[in-house]
């Protein structure tokens, strides 16, 4: 398609609203806008003038995906603010209610979302006839994940245990020793999942990418550690405002996101294994051969790749941190409400949300900045496309259409967190 | 009826009539019903449906429909039926009533009730926008789908 227009009015597969629309002028672009039409809900604002302690509640309903990340994030950026030590048994169990949600989220992706693209079918329910162990596997995966994050969150969705300084409520030994016989049978599965993943073909693409993530030299970092890039960035997450630019464009109700030279990142699965794959788990780099994927990568479709490599890290550190916690301690703990500003990034499944918040004496906050994994991605997956469709210009447009498509559910976005998202139009100009 | 059975209401508690399914379930509450009939309120439970229906007999699933009848008409739909209209899967993370049923009946049928009968709520599309409460016809529609669904649990 030398000359042409793509669009895709309503892109599918993914969480909010977008649309994309391309104008390709002798095998040039001339213009490519990704809309995200998903309608703003203003939390920032409303979220001025409500206690502190409603934070971590209010805003998981943000997501029904991930209200695991938005909880941890809202509760380490109010415990800056009010300088709160926590309890290294509270630190290992929000690590393990973190990466519950990171097998729950990366199951359904890799199987609902990705496989039906590169094993050619339009939905996991095309898929299930000729897959079926896969979806099953898929299935089981999931419910692993949902009921770790339940025993510890108390329920599913938007749990309710998190809170300023710990848990109000924790899990006993004996739950969590069952939990653990699930996660060691549900290994050779995740293993399974990166052999599958080595036998999807996946476009190639060379780009010069910069990617953004949590790095800790002592653990995998999901809940803490510094914000580092390929490209030299290494700074406090809490200073994350001063470095990571944010600005509105016209044609999508997502902000865009920049390095302070204005390049666009990636951040997400793929960026996280690129910058600490030393502190994967010893299972999850076998994944990582598994998968025939040589890490650090440049290309955005190995995103499914460092997917997998991640569930099976997630499940084998999972097992390391239950036998550690043991039988887990009611703690005593207690804080004093202050006047001032916090501010945290933690990894939710899909990349690094940050949260910021000031409060008055009272703690009744008085200004809030929220930006979640996919507006910071919006404008990288720009980016990528610009880079992406010349190098497929030989396809048939709706061959090419679906490329694009595929290009963009390889972030997994959900674009009904980042508005402040898809339809894709190609436009030909003869 | 002594086969194991659970009565599923589905919906949004915030879209107006696309709660009518939850407050059918609701009524049935208030009502005393044989010890092997089980009640659940599952909102949208995407997935998480097939849990819901696991190790049962028989299931009966509330929910709104766009059926082009008029409001409040209860109707029961016959999973056939309700197969042979699933639409394009639009968002894995927020999987259709249709599509769950089909995977499940697909990849786990041995798990799935023998019997599964629907019983659907004719709403209308100006009737399911955010905040609203749900309108007189839709309330109206609860109620009878509620008496339905006791007639056939012999209550």
């Amino acid at each position: 398609m030398e000359s042409g227009r793509i669009k895709v009015d309503y892109l599918s597969r993914l969480e909010g609203e977008a649309a994309l629309d391309v104008t390709i002028q002798n095998g040039q672009i001339t213009d490519l806008q990704l809309n995200v039409f998903e309608p703003p809900r203003f939390f920032q604002s409303f979220l001025v003038g409500r206690k502190y302690y409603e934070l971590p509640e209010i805003t998981a309903r943000i997501c029904g995906i991930c209200p695991v990340s938005y909880q941890m994030t809202a509760l380490s950026a109010i415990e800056r603010a009010f300088a709160v030590q926590v309890s290294e048994q509270t630190r290992k169990l929000r690590k393990l209610y973190a990466l519950s949600q990171f097998i729950q989220s990366h199951a359904l992706h890799i199987y609902m979302l990705a496989a039906p693209d590169f094993l050619g079918y339009e939905s996991v329910i095309s898929m299930a006839s000729a897959y079926p162990e896969e979806v099953k596997r898929a299935l089981r995966l999931k419910r692993l994940g949902n009921d770790l994050t339940a025993l510890i969150g108390g329920r599913e969705v938007h749990p309710v245990t998190p809170q300023i300084g710990g848990f109000s409520d924790l899990p006993s030994g004996k739950s969590l020793q069952a939990i653990a016989k699930r996660l060691t049978a549900a290994m050779e599965e995740a293993m399974d999942t990166a052999r599958l993943i080595g036998q999807l073909a996946v476009p190639a693409l060379a780009w010069d990418l910069t990617y953004v993530a949590l790095s800790d030299p002592q653990e995998y970092a999901v809940n803490g550690g510094r914000l580092v890039s390929n490209k030299g960035l290494n700074i406090d997450p809490a200073d994350y405002r001063d470095y990571l630019q944010e600005r509105h464009i016209s044609h999508a109700n997502a902000l865009h996101s920049a390095m302070e030279n204005g390049s666009s990142f990636l951040v997400g699965p793929l960026a996280r294994v690129n910058l600490n794959f030393a502190q994967l788990s010893s299972r999850a780099k076998e994944a990582a051969a598994l998968t025939g994927v040589s890490f650090p990568s440049n290309n955005p479709f190995h995103s499914v790749a460092a997917r997998a490599v991640e569930l099976v890290h997630s499940i084998e550190e999972a097992l390391q941190i239950i036998e550690e916690l043991d039988e887990p301690r009611r703690e005593n703990g207690g804080y004093i409400v202050r006047a001032g500003c916090g501010a945290a990034i933690t990894e939710a499944p899909r990349g690094i949300l940050s949260h910021s918040y000031c409060f008055n004496e009272q703690g009744v906050v008085l200004a809030a900045d929220i930006v979640a994994p996919t507006s910071r991605n919006v404008h990288n997956i720009e980016e990528g496309l610009r880079l992406f469709i010349p190098q497929h210009l030989e396809l048939p447009e709706e061959d090419l259409r679906l490329k694009c498509e595929m290009f963009i559910r390889n972030y997994d976005p959900c674009f009904s967190c980042s508005v402040h998202f898809l339809k894709l139009k190609v436009h030909s100009k003869c | 009826m002594l086969a194991k059975t659970v009565v599923i209401g589905c919906g949004s508690s915030l879209r107006g009539d696309d709660a009518v399914g939850l407050l059918a379930v609701e009524i049935l509450r208030k009502k005393a019903l044989p010890a092997n009939v089980q009640l659940v309120v599952a909102g949208l439970p995407g997935l998480g449906l097939l849990d819901l229906l696991a190790g049962y007999d028989t299931a009966l699933l509330i929910d709104a429909v766009l059926s082009g009848g008029p409001a409040g008409e209860v109707m029961e739909i016959d999973l056939a039926e309700l197969e042979s209209s699933a639409t394009r899967l639009v968002s894995a993370h927020d999987l259709a009533v249709p599509e769950v049923l089909a995977l499940g009946y697909l990849l786990k049928g041995e798990e799935m009730p023998q019997k599964l009968l629907i019983i659907g709520i004719s709403v209308e599309q100006g009737s399911l926008l955010p905040g609203q409460p749900p309108s007189a016809e839709g309330l109206a529609g609860a109620e009878l789908a509620a008496k339905l669904i006791a007639k056939k649990l012999d209550v």
